[in-house]
């Protein structure tokens, strides 16, 4: 190849976006981060495993999420060391027109602007992941335009798993005018910006006809399409893998970004943190006494957070020493979201130190701030 | 996710109403999020379910 030919090639490279920077749009597609638990874990619309992964679902089934952990087989085919294992718990035969359950993932509006949505200029993207399971047949993956003071948006694709038990590469092509549609080059197919929810993408195993369009065509209501259903949750025990999953701008799928583990929970942690005493009497901050009764303490999250979270504990007395009866967040002491203020209510020495301490192992503080 | 109960709670140092204590189906934790967390997915479901009418938030204590 001559050097102008190579020049070339390079310009159409780097004007398709995908080798500039950070390629891949999904956080934890290798399933890498699993703060909440790793062990099978009831996912109805809640993130309750691998991080950024949350269920979604309506109806008498259910499933369970887990972190997977990949044999040198399946590593060597997907080049992953985790995926996401869902594994039907209840079943539901007869998917009713209202029902679904799908797996959800999240994107805020603002790192999205550069699909420019809501324009003529709206960007191609292509995802790509592997996914295996012992259900053969069709499934779905949605897009998910948040309306944000315009229109919900949705766009299905079909994908199917055309061998039981066996690692499958997906690469799915996502065209902001798919169906020869203009609703996303449109004014209302904006995305919000801000830190608010802009997208979701859904890999969905059964909705209901009331959720039925178009395959391959924007439109509004529509998640799915009417193909053949695939009965994965017809069976208890049946199981849907997942992992590598890329999202990037362009019509070519690139190899999976891998990115180390820091980056990835760090990427997490704007969405959700979780403080583990690994044994009996491990601190997760230190306070200061005001009474023989009340407290108030510091914790820091290790990034800022996307707002201000919901924080979690096991029941407070009992799990906690310092006789702790009450443990509550009471103001949130930057503009970043990182550190918060803790009010505690258990047995102190006036004006002395005291510590929020667990009194035993496996005690938790979380600070969620998922979409 | 469903909230089960909900009730405010104050900040003892200045008495003061701060945030909103809940439950939900999942046993054995407790939750708290502070007042106006206006892009918190629990306090918008709190949010949503009063406006349903199928929670209150009770009284601090």
């Amino acid at each position: 190849m001559s050097k102008a030919a190579e020049l070339a090639k390079m310009g159409e490279v780097l004007n398709n976006s995908q080798i500039g920077g950070r390629r891949n749009l999904i956080i934890n597609g290798g399933m890498q981060v699993s703060q909440r638990a790793t062990s099978a874990t009831t996912m109805t619309n809640a993130y309750a495993t691998v991080d950024r992964f949350k269920g979604f679902s309506n109806g008498g089934g259910a499933f369970t999420g887990e972190q997977y952990s990949m044999t040198a087989s399946d590593i060597a085919t997907t080049g992953q060391r985790k995926a996401l294992k869902v594994l039907v718990s209840t079943a539901d035969s007869s998917i009713a027109a209202a029902d679904y359950y799908a797996i959800q993932h999240k994107f805020e509006g603002d790192d999205l602007q550069h699909l420019k949505y809501g324009t003529s200029d709206a960007e191609t993207m292509t995802l790509s992941f592997f996914v295996k399971s012992d259900t053969t047949g069709t499934y779905f993956l949605t897009v998910d335009k948040i309306a944000n003071g315009q229109t919900q948006y949705l766009l299905p694709q079909e994908f199917t798993i055309s061998s039981a038990d066996t690692w499958e590469k997906k690469t799915l092509t996502i065209s902001p005018t798919a169906g020869s549609t203009s609703l996303i080059t449109g004014s209302a197919g904006v995305i919000g910006g801000g830190t608010g929810h802009g997208m979701s993408f859904y890999f969905g195993f059964a909705w209901g006809t009331d959720y039925h369009g178009t395959n391959n065509t924007w439109g509004t209501g529509t998640y799915a399409t009417n193909a053949t259903a695939n009965g994965f949750m017809s069976t208890v025990g049946n199981e849907f893998f997942l992992t590598g999953v890329q999202l990037e701008v362009g019509e070519v799928a690139t190899p999976f970004e891998h990115r180390s583990f820091g980056e990835e929970l760090a990427l997490c942690n704007r969405y959700f943190c979780k403080f583990i005493s690994q044994a009996q009497y491990v601190n997760f901050t230190i306070g200061r006494a005001y009474s023989t009764t009340n407290g108030t303490s510091v914790l820091s999250t290790p990034q800022p957070m996307r707002a201000l979270p919901t924080m979690t504990t096991p029941t407070v007395s009992g799990n906690f020493t310092y006789s702790h009866s009450a443990l509550t967040l009471s103001s949130h002491e930057d503009a970043l979201f990182q550190k918060f203020t803790l009010a505690s209510t258990g047995g102190f020495a006036a004006n002395g130190a005291y510590a929020v301490e667990a009194d035993a192992g496996d005690v938790f503080i979380s600070l969620d701030a998922e979409l | 996710m469903i909230i089960k109960t909900a009730q405010y709670y104050k900040f003892p140092l200045t008495d003061e109403v701060v945030g909103i204590k809940f439950t939900t189906d999942e046993e054995g934790v407790e939750h708290s999020v502070l007042l106006n967390s206006t892009d918190n997915i629990h306090y918008k479901q709190i949010q949503k379910q009063v406006a349903d009418g199928t929670l209150t938030i009770q009284d601090a204590d």
